[in-house]
């Protein structure tokens, strides 16, 4: 009933809550409770809202409504798929379309969720997003999805070696594309890391200046958050050395 | 054409004649939002300046009408269920038109309070929908009445660090999309709570910066279209962490301005669309924030007027940017 | 036959025509449609075997257009159930093809698929993908981080307005490889891949601009239907499509008449003296007919004032003055076409598209994915690969070839059977056995991805040239416009993805030619105006609809 609906008002939130309710109260199979088929009809059930999510997700891939419903049913179908396969799936969404932060976000809490369990191997896996991101920088350095799910990767604790590869992928992809503002902005920041958690290893004068001439160009090419830079500009003068 | 000004009498206009048009088939298929709908209209005529624009006898009248006896909360419309996100628009009307004695406030703070589950997130009604929506409402709604002690505001606060994301921002619930809306109702609730310790600043400002499209308008994630009512979302948010100044507000204004309809008043989403007082109301409200000439203070955490809110002394460390001369 | 003559007789049932027929039936024009073929289609019909095969052996009478024709003996079972295309092509979702069937409605008659892989041979048994969108270039793992970077700014710059563009400046004589290697910097190796997966450019004379605008409507092309450009018919294609054309016009009234001769066409005595260049219409009166076209079997000729027909039907006697042609500086062009080596060979299994996967790749989440990609690259039904010059052995070093795939997918093959045309363009009048020359290619193809190569179960070759005989006497347009028989241009024989968009093209000027000729009491240009809906007169800036 709910999926006419739902094909006309795919962002309205007391459709898809009905949907949850129906869901969580549907009774077990005509066979005894306990048995196998017993839950094999609530299985079914909750496969079949998987798939319907899936069609609402191939047609606005960014509607939140249906992630979120498709994070739950993953939460509370009886038998769930296997988290790899939901790792696949988000990359298939990426794949089709990178500029699908949603997906990128649904892989972010997966590949954490697969990571803290065990289930896949953390610094190994960690090499895969980087190439699968690098691919999509370069592909395309004006999407902001792309940089926002690099920062998530390289995160608060990388070592230095991986900050220092990251700014050089990064550099030379700005010395194609000079005019790229996430080229610099993602520099500035990374620089900022190398200063604040590696001071005594890294030339802190250096990256400071660095980090001084990128912002300048930032302000330029990006007016409209000059401000912003201009913080950050006073912010890197009182860490100075 | 360019719209340079905001045409106050023309929205005040539009907003009075909302109500009269209730043969139109969209009053009926917005039903499930009136008593929302009358909240935004009251707060854009406040930050318009024109607040008696609405008769408040009638309002007032109005909000009673959806008091629903049984759950001892208010509907969306008369005969309609209880739900937290029109019991919050109520209290919040009632609040502005000095009208807290016609409610029954120790049932609507039960019926409030009843709402939050063991995670420290609200429901919307009993159906149990939850969202970080219901928990800003339940925050705001039992702060206004001085009544935060009858819920558990440290699960409240633990529930929302949960729900923040690596970019800064909130999401709906546990493992959602940092959104802008949710961004909003999250950082409002823990200003209200006064624990922004929460939050990670420059993250999130970084990321809010960020909605600001080349337009000028602001959208609510990353690669989607810019749309009027991140006006205030984003900008309330940026307010409460001190750094308006991140965004552009002249171009900003502009966009604003250019979505609205200059034949018969009211706001769009974006320029040419359709205007509605939701639209309306947050496209004024976030002309207030970035200081607009003309318009009354807009408190950015509770969406009501700052000199209410300051009187009832509920202020906040927010900063607006410095009102424009006309 | 009645009475009444007709305002258009049209000769051939061949793509421009049908579409010209269709058009004018949809605009109330009284149209007789004739082809001594008892298929329609003409040279772009869609065959059974067993008719592809009498095709083959005994080519259609006045046509010089197909040349050294050979065939296996053996004709493989369920002949019936193919349907072999006479003019492999590939649809644009957008343009003017895709537009003239949706809005004739033609596309309520007709089936599509999405092409699903477009592929370039890599000189050494493997196949390269041809990244056409920005997903493409993402997941591509041949080319290296920094060209694709400069692929994409590339693309960006080709689907855009790149007409008043900097980086176009002065470029205009450029070749276009040179064009690609020095503003854009890409090497070697994606400047093949665009100049013949991406533009199918085989000729080094083409421009840069019409190099990009192909190139840019095929981008644009993309996303309508699916992540692919480009559509294949159901059916076998185009000449399935013509047929579509053929009964919109039916529908809205024209009159078929299939497999009968033309006896005669002849003249009206009194037009050959009244002709005068100061009041041409005056001339064409419906009472006093110019043409009769006399059938076989069919009692009483057709009476006309225009006629639409090919050159093998343009008799002798009218070839000096009632020849009219509203492209005659296009059409010179067309004539000069190369002629095109075909091969068209039936096959048990698919060819094989799957990729080298990259070692070291495929570690951990996506094997399953991985796996599943590769299955379906195995079980691709409908594909395009493109063999560049120089990359077979014992091929052309001067032209690539192109190789169009279709299963069992695209209903026009009997279940676990693919067809393959191969086309490879010659010098004009090399004399060429086409089986010699392609076999290399044929060659190349079955050995894809197998062990062995496979041994297809019929085969077909051909040479077919650009248009028959062009007209002598093209002369002065001037004189020309108060002509009253028309030729249609004939429809190219390549690249594959415009060959329906161009024949559209000439079929739409053709109608609107022929608008101003049979217009002289303003009847039907009031019509014309008022009516709504309907291919061009409203074309222009009709709403987009779903096929």
């Amino acid at each position: 009933m709910t999926m006419g609906a739902l094909k006309t008002h795919p962002k309205v939130y007391w459709i898809w809550n009905h949907r949850r309710w129906c869901l969580e109260n549907i009774p077990s199979g005509p066979a005894p409770a306990g048995e196998e088929d017993a839950n094999g009809w609530k299985q079914a059930a909750w496969q079949k809202d998987l798939f319907v999510v899936e069609q609402m997700l191939n047609k606005d891939p960014r509607n939140f409504h249906a992630w979120d419903y498709r994070r739950y049913i993953l939460s509370q179908i009886p038998k769930p798929p296997l988290p790899k396969t939901e790792l696949a799936y988000t990359k298939a969404k990426i794949v089709s379309n990178f500029s699908n932060f949603s997906a990128w976000h649904q892989r972010s809490k997966i590949l954490l969720s697969l990571w803290s369990s065990g289930n896949l191997d953390e610094s190994k896996s960690k090499e895969n997003e980087f190439k699968l991101i690098t691919d999509a920088m370069y592909t395309d350095p004006h999407d902001q999805s792309v940089w926002i799910y690099h920062r998530w990767l390289v995160g608060n604790n990388s070592t230095r070696k991986v900050l220092e590869r990251e700014i050089s992928v990064i550099s030379d992809l700005l010395a194609e594309q000079p005019d790229s503002k996430w080229c610099l902005e993602s520099l500035v920041h990374y620089k900022r890391m190398l200063i604040n958690s590696y001071k005594d290893a890294v030339d802190a004068q250096a990256l400071t200046d660095e980090c001084h001439a990128l912002l300048l160009q930032l302000s330029e090419i990006d007016p409209m958050r000059s401000r912003r830079y201009k913080d950050i500009m006073s912010q890197l003068n009182n860490h100075d050395v | 054409m360019s719209i340079a000004t905001l045409n106050i009498p023309l929205h005040v206009k539009y907003i009075q004649n909302l109500g009269k048009s209730d043969d139109e088939l969209m009053y009926h298929l917005t039903a499930h939002l009136r008593l929302n709908a009358v909240y935004w209209g009251l707060a854009a005529l406040c930050v318009m300046g024109h607040k008696e624009a609405l008769d408040r006898g009638e309002m007032i009248d109005f909000v009673m009408s959806c008091w629903d006896d049984e759950a001892g909360g208010f509907g969306a419309h008369p005969d309609h269920d209880a739900h937290l996100l029109s019991t919050c628009s109520a209290i919040q009307i009632l609040v502005m038109q000095d009208a807290l004695d016609r409610l029954d406030i120790p049932r609507v703070v039960n019926f409030i309070a009843s709402l939050q589950q063991p995670s420290g997130v609200f429901a919307g009604d009993s159906f149990g929908e939850i969202d970080t929506r219901f928990l800003y409402c339940a925050v705001n709604s039992l702060s206004l009445l001085g009544q935060l002690d009858k819920m558990d505001v440290g699960k409240a606060v633990e529930y929302i660090r949960h729900c923040r994301n690596f970019d800064g921002g909130f999401g709906s619930r546990i493992g959602a999309e940092s959104h802008a809306a949710q961004v909003f109702v999250c950082v409002g609730s823990l200003a209200i709570l006064d624990r922004l310790d929460v939050c990670d600043a420059d993250t999130l400002s970084w990321w809010l910066s960020e909605r600001q499209m080349d337009s000028g308008g602001l959208n609510g994630r990353p690669q989607k279209l810019e749309d009027v009512c991140y006006s205030f979302w984003v900008l309330s948010a940026l307010s409460i962490l001190n750094k308006l100044e991140y965004i552009d507000s002249d171009k900003l204004i502009s966009f604003i301005l250019s979505a609205q309809d200059p034949e018969g008043g009211g706001i769009a989403d974006r320029p040419g669309d359709m205007v509605d007082v939701f639209h309306t109301c947050f496209g004024t409200a976030g002309l207030s924030l970035v200081g607009y000439p003309g318009l009354e203070d807009l408190d950015p955490v509770y969406c009501m007027p700052a000199k209410l809110i300051e009187k009832m002394g509920l202020r906040k460390g927010w900063k607006a940017l410095e009102r424009r001369s006309g | 036959m009645e009475d009444t003559p007709f305002d258009v007789v049209i000769l051939g049932t061949g793509l421009t025509e049908s579409v010209v027929a269709a058009a004018l039936s949809k605009w109330g024009f009284k149209v007789a449609h004739v082809d001594e073929n008892s298929y329609y289609g003409g040279n772009e019909a869609s065959l059974t075997l067993d008719e592809f095969v009498e095709w083959i052996d005994t080519p259609p009478p006045h046509s010089s257009k197909i040349s050294r024709a050979s065939r296996s003996s053996e004709v493989p079972p369920f002949a019936r159930q193919y349907s072999i295309c006479l003019c492999p092509t590939i649809i644009p979702s957008t343009g003017p093809f895709i537009d003239a069937l949706v809005q004739s409605g033609v596309s309520k008659y007709s089936s599509f698929r999405l092409l699903e892989r477009i592929a370039v041979y890599d000189g050494s048994g493997g196949l390269k993908n041809v990244p056409g969108s920005k997903e493409d270039v993402f997941k591509n793992q041949d080319i290296s981080l920094i060209q694709k970077r400069r692929l994409m700014r590339f693309l960006t710059f080709a689907i855009g307005d790149f007409e008043q563009s900097s980086e176009l400046q002065d470029k205009h004589d450029l070749p276009f490889t040179v064009f690609l290697e020095t503003v854009f910097r890409l090497d070697k190796e994606l400047v093949d891949v665009i100049t013949y997966a991406l533009a199918y450019s085989n000729k080094e004379a083409d421009s840069i601009l019409t190099i990009l605008h192909r190139i840019r409507r095929y981008l644009r092309s993309a996303g309508r239907y699916g992540p692919s450009p480009f559509l294949v018919g159901h059916y076998g294609g185009i000449g399935e499509i013509t047929q579509g054309f053929c009964r919109a016009a039916a529908v809205n009234g024209a009159v078929y008449i299939l497999g009968k001769k033309i006896i005669s066409i002849n003249a009206a005595e009194t037009l050959n003296q009244s002709i005068n260049e100061e009041s041409p219409k005056s001339d064409l009166s419906k009472n006093h007919p110019q043409y009769s076209v006399t059938l076989e079997d069919i009692p009483g000729p057709l009476r006309t004032d225009v006629i639409i027909g090919t050159n093998p039907y343009v008799s002798n006697q009218f070839l000096s003055r009632r020849q009219y042609s509203p492209f005659s500086s296009d059409l010179k062009a067309a004539y000069k076409a190369n002629p095109i080596a075909r091969c068209i060979a039936i096959i048990e299994s698919p060819i094989s598209m799957s990729f080298p996967s990259k070692v070291g790749e495929d570690d951990n989440e996506d094997s399953e994915q991985e796996e599943n990609a590769r299955n379906s690259n195995d079980k691709v039904d409908t594909a395009v690969l493109v063999l560049p010059q120089g990359s077979v052995s014992g091929g052309s070093s001067k032209f690539s070839a192109v190789a169009l795939m279709t299963g069992e997918g695209t209903l026009s093959t009997p279940k676990g059977k693919y067809i393959l045309y191969i086309a490879l363009p010659v010098e004009p009048d090399a004399a060429v056995d086409p089986s010699q020359i392609l076999h290399p290619y044929i060659d190349v193809l079955l050995k894809l991805g197998r062990e062995v190569a496979q041994e297809p179960i019929f085969t077909a070759f051909y040479i077919e040239n650009a248009g028959e005989t062009s007209p002598h006497a093209v002369g002065d347009p001037q004189h020309n416009v108060h002509g009253s028989w028309f030729i249609p241009p004939p429809v190219p024989l390549e690249p594959l993805g415009d060959i329906a968009d161009i024949a559209t093209r000439n079929a739409e000027n053709i109608f609107r030619n022929l608008l101003d000729i049979l217009d002289n009491d303003g009847e039907h240009s009031r019509r014309v105006n008022t009516l709504s809906g309907g291919i061009w007169p409203q074309l222009i800036d009709l709403e987009e609809e779903e096929v």
